[in-house]
């Protein structure tokens, strides 16, 4: 517990020496944040190896390739984010200055994932940078190599104090949660985010909180089959389905089940070839608990695809699912894994009832070649967001806001979004110390006149 | 559970939809007007039973302001509604990309006492325009005022979605027990973390509109008499029971003494000779305030007023205290009375590291005729928003975002800000089903000319950095 008081007590004492403010201080440490990437490109590379078994070219594209994008966007942008913002004024107010300031909070907290353990961490970093806050990172240690590389890298290119690395497990996190902050982002599933906003409660420190939940992914009777399900098959199977915006279980009518196996099967072959496990681009399983959580889901399944696999590797092959069962294990909780259930639905309307049943997912999914009916399930449904004939890109756009609603999270970051977060917008009026007499109106004795 | 019931009922109004078209709102937000215009005169009658709220105030607070709010919110309603194209990327081009406002759901308002109708009114009408249903729990305190609005503010609503909670701290822990999708809380910190405690159960995003002592600095270069009226009007509004108020004054001993007097002015300006039998200064809300308030001036010493009637909840003339020191009492806790001490420091700088030692306020409040003066007092704090030469003003312009910082509040309203609070942002990225060639990079097997394929299209170029074909 001290430990964190003391990393949190030099961070905001950093914080209050105001170093952290000026534009040219934080575009400095984004662009120290680069070089760190451009420079340690190998190293990043070899830790996403070890935690995931991601390859070169899919961690570099998923992981690396993000992050020196918001890096460029957020270092060119920033003057202009940071500017204040004059507000349309009223009658009463026509002589005066009035804007809304963009000003850092303090000292934020970002807690990182497993999943994607660079890029969860280094998006709310240059977020809450740019905002010109101090910043206590904790990576996933459950990705322990990214979080070790983290904690080595950062202090050789960031100022030390305002933006110190913790890393440890349950205990060190919870040590850090007693601290005050002026700001927490969380990304992680939905139990712990209740226990993130119950500690920043008794501080009343805003959060965001980025969680997770069942992504729906309708498919019309009426859209291309071949490109739906070459689509849905990168998204679910990518980093072997540990994405918190993989389409989670698919929704379509019991005529074209088979057709959507087969599809799936044969992009399958196309992506990892014959042999999945000896695909230098197909993921394991982060560890042994997940493998085990996962295999059980499985359990009373109709298999209609894959199914194989090996503990010792936590190899589990791409599986697909066919009739499954709403009340099933595995259509209780998020799946994260290479599984893809099945489930059939009648009509539309049915889809959209068994969605809007359930918690409000992290991303919502539909491929149709009727726009109208895409519009229809964007309109009766909610999720954090959506992606139409699609599945993923909406993540990739920053001039969306990225986050959930309802158990799937609070808040949003990504571009701007993120400077925004990370930022308080203080409300500035600024009037003549003249012209009293135009004040005299609002002043007592009351009268009607005045009224 | 003795709320489940309601909650249910609303949110399968909530399911049916009946909310979300546009028309529905608007016809809700002008039943809100005819409220407000309807019911004036019983509005002015129990605000001033519950804390002898002059009727100018409350037409100004509770009538006026309301009435902006729902004006603004009717004009522009339709543009708020639409979805927020944005810029694209690349590889975007030719799909559509937008930001659509989605309501939240079932919405709880908790109101507070003090400006017992606007405090509900305000965050009800941007709940109702995002289309989301309702449960408003206004204060027990304002008792009058509480029954006031359960009796008739049905009458005008629909009741499917909307209601109205009336009871106080049991009732209202009931009350939190239940999933909302959204809760917008007015009120103290500590009740604050109560609420956002309970919101963590559910997940349930909050906006807390909370306090604290709202710091006032007078440089020496002033125009006094000025100072001293707008001052003066912004403490002793409500009988200083206003969350933006300013709390305490700080300035020079030389500006303390040229001060007393041009307060005295201002307030026998304002109130009369005697201010107990002005309309226009009102009272404490209760005995339990009252007496705190009372025991927070054996403070400094007395400049002006000081004088209490417990029976009447009185407490004036409007009080000025003087060299007050910060470990007197009326630097303990926000007064939320009309007291207001001078507390004296040396320069400026003194008087801007006074205010960082201490939590974030939600106003702050600067006087100077040097505007440099004004602008290093904003710069070198922080507060929720920040008004320059007067008090109170900055949350009459709807433009401006109103909210708090760390102790003083998380979220913001006012304007759109209030619609923007109570809808979900969902980013929607609509695709092209053709094109697919185009996706072909981004497919495993993975290689080294897919990944130059994606970094050329998806990067975003620095500046100043051209790429020659």
């Amino acid at each position: 517990m001290e430990r964190m008081q003391q990393i949190v007590g030099r961070a905001r004492a950093a914080f209050n020496s105001g170093r952290s403010r000026p534009l040219e201080f934080r575009i400095q440490q984004l662009k120290a944040l680069e070089r760190m990437v451009q420079e340690k490109e190998q190293e990043i590379l070899a830790a996403l190896k070890a935690d995931l078994n991601k390859s070169g070219p899919n961690a570099y594209s998923h992981e690396i390739m993000g992050v020196l994008r918001e890096l460029a966007l957020t270092t060119e942008k920033l003057p202009s984010w940071a500017a204040p913002q004059p507000v349309k004024k009223n009658l009463l107010t026509m002589r005066d200055e009035a804007y809304i300031g963009y000003e850092p909070l303090g000292v934020v907290l970002v807690i990182g994932a497993w999943n994607y353990p660079f890029v969860l961490v280094m998006q709310p970093l240059i977020g809450a940078i740019a905002a010109g806050n101090a910043v206590v990172v904790k990576p996933s240690e459950v990705s322990e190599n990214t979080a070790r590389l983290v904690a080595e890298l950062l202090p050789q290119y960031l100022d030390k104090d305002l933006y110190p690395v913790v890393t440890g497990g349950v205990p060190e996190t919870t040590d850090l949660l007693a601290q005050r902050f002026d700001h927490i982002l969380y990304t992680g599933n939905t139990a712990v985010g209740k226990i993130v906003m119950a500690a920043a409660a008794k501080h009343l420190t805003p959060v965001t909180l980025e969680l997770g939940g069942k992504s729906p992914c309708y498919i019309d009777k009426d859209c291309d089959l071949a490109v739906a399900c070459r689509r849905i098959t990168w998204g679910k199977y990518m980093n072997c389905g540990q994405t918190c915006i993989a389409p989670d279980y698919i929704l379509c009518d019991p005529s074209i089940q088979s057709k959507v196996v087969e599809n799936i099967k044969e992009t399958l072959k196309e992506f990892y070839g014959e042999d999945v496990k000896s695909s230098p681009d197909y993921e394991r399983i982060v560890n042994k608990r997940h493998f085990k959580r996962i295999l059980s889901l499985l359990e009373g399944q109709k298999i209609a695809h894959g199914g194989e696999t090996d503990e010792a590797s936590c190899f589990i092959a791409p599986t697909i699912l066919t009739d499954v069962s709403p009340e099933s294990k595995v259509m209780e909780e998020e799946i994260f894994g290479p599984v893809l259930p099945i489930v059939t639905v009648k009509s539309v309307e049915e889809a959209i009832e068994f969605i809007n049943l359930r918690e409000k997912p992290l991303a919502l999914y539909v491929f149709s070649n009727n726009k109208q009916l895409i519009k229809r399930v964007i309109s009766e449904t909610s999720s954090g967001g959506v992606t139409g004939y699609d599945v993923i890109m909406h993540f990739f756009l920053s001039t969306l806001p990225f986050g959930g609603v309802g158990h799937s999270g609070m808040g949003a970051y990504h571009g701007k979004h993120s400077f925004e977060t990370f930022s308080h917008r203080r409300a500035c009026l600024i009037k003549d110390l003249k012209m009293e007499s135009t004040n005299k109106m609002r002043y007592p004795p009351g009268s009607q006149k005045k009224v | 559970n003795p709320y489940a019931g309601l909650v249910s009922h609303l949110r399968a109004a909530w399911l049916s939809g009946k909310t979300r078209p546009m028309e529905y709102r608007v016809a809700q937000l002008e039943a809100l007007g005819r409220f407000l215009d309807e019911k004036k005169q019983e509005i002015l009658e129990a605000t001033e039973l519950d804390m002898g709220k002059p009727s100018f105030e409350a037409f100004f607070s509770e009538i006026l302001l309301c009435k902006n709010e729902l004006n603004v919110t009717l004009n522009n309603l339709c543009h708020w509604m639409k979805d927020e194209h944005v810029d694209k990327n690349l590889v975007m081009q030719l799909d559509s990309a937008f930001i659509r406002k989605d309501p939240y759901g079932v919405v709880l308002i908790i109101a507070p006492w003090n400006y017992p109708i606007h405090l509900f009114m305000v965050p009800l009408i941007g709940a109702i325009a995002a289309g989301n249903c309702a449960i408003i729990k206004p204060s027990e305190i304002s008792k009058n005022t509480e029954r006031l609005v359960a009796e008739t503010l049905s009458c005008y609503l629909d009741s499917d979605c909307f209601a109205v909670v009336t009871g106080g701290v049991p009732e209202t822990t009931s009350l939190l027990e239940n999933k909302f999708d959204y809760i917008f809380f007015t009120g103290s910190p500590p009740v604050g973390r109560i609420v956002m405690t309970a919101a963590a159960k559910h997940l349930t995003p909050v906006t807390l509109e909370l306090g604290g002592k709202n710091p006032c600095y007078v440089s020496d270069t002033c125009d006094v008499n000025n100072v001293a009226r707008r001052v003066a009007w912004g403490r002793f509004f409500n009988a200083g029971q206003t969350c933006i108020a300013p709390d305490y004054l700080l300035c020079t001993v030389e500006m303390q003494d040229k001060l007393m007097p041009a307060l005295r002015e201002a307030i026998t300006e304002f109130f009369g000779p005697n201010p107990r039998e002005s309309p226009d200064f009102g009272r404490i809300v209760s005995d339990k305030q009252f007496r705190r308030i009372r025991a927070l001036l054996s403070s400094g010493r007395v400049a002006l007023g000081g004088q209490t009637d417990e029976a009447e909840r009185y407490i004036g003339a409007p009080t000025v205290l003087a060299d007050v020191q910060p470990s007197d009492p009326a630097m303990q806790e926000e007064i939320f009375g009309p007291v207001l001490p001078i507390v004296t420091i040396a320069n400026m700088d003194e008087a801007i590291d006074f205010i960082n030692a201490r939590p974030r306020p939600l106003a702050l409040y600067a006087f100077s005729c040097d505007s440099k003066v004004v602008n290093q007092v904003l710069e070198r704090t922080s507060s929720g928003g920040f008004c320059g030469n007067d008090t109170l003003m900055h949350v009459t312009l709807t433009s401006l975002p109103f909210g708090g910082i760390g102790n003083s509040g998380l979220g913001k309203y006012h304007g759109k800000f209030t619609f923007d609070t109570f809808s979900h942002h969902r980013g929607c990225l609509h695709r092209n089903m053709g094109l697919e060639t185009l996706n072909a990079p981004r497919y495993p097997p993975y290689t080294q000319q897919k990944l130059g394929i994606l970094t050329a299209t998806f990067e975003v170029k620095r500046r100043g950095t051209c790429t020659l074909l």
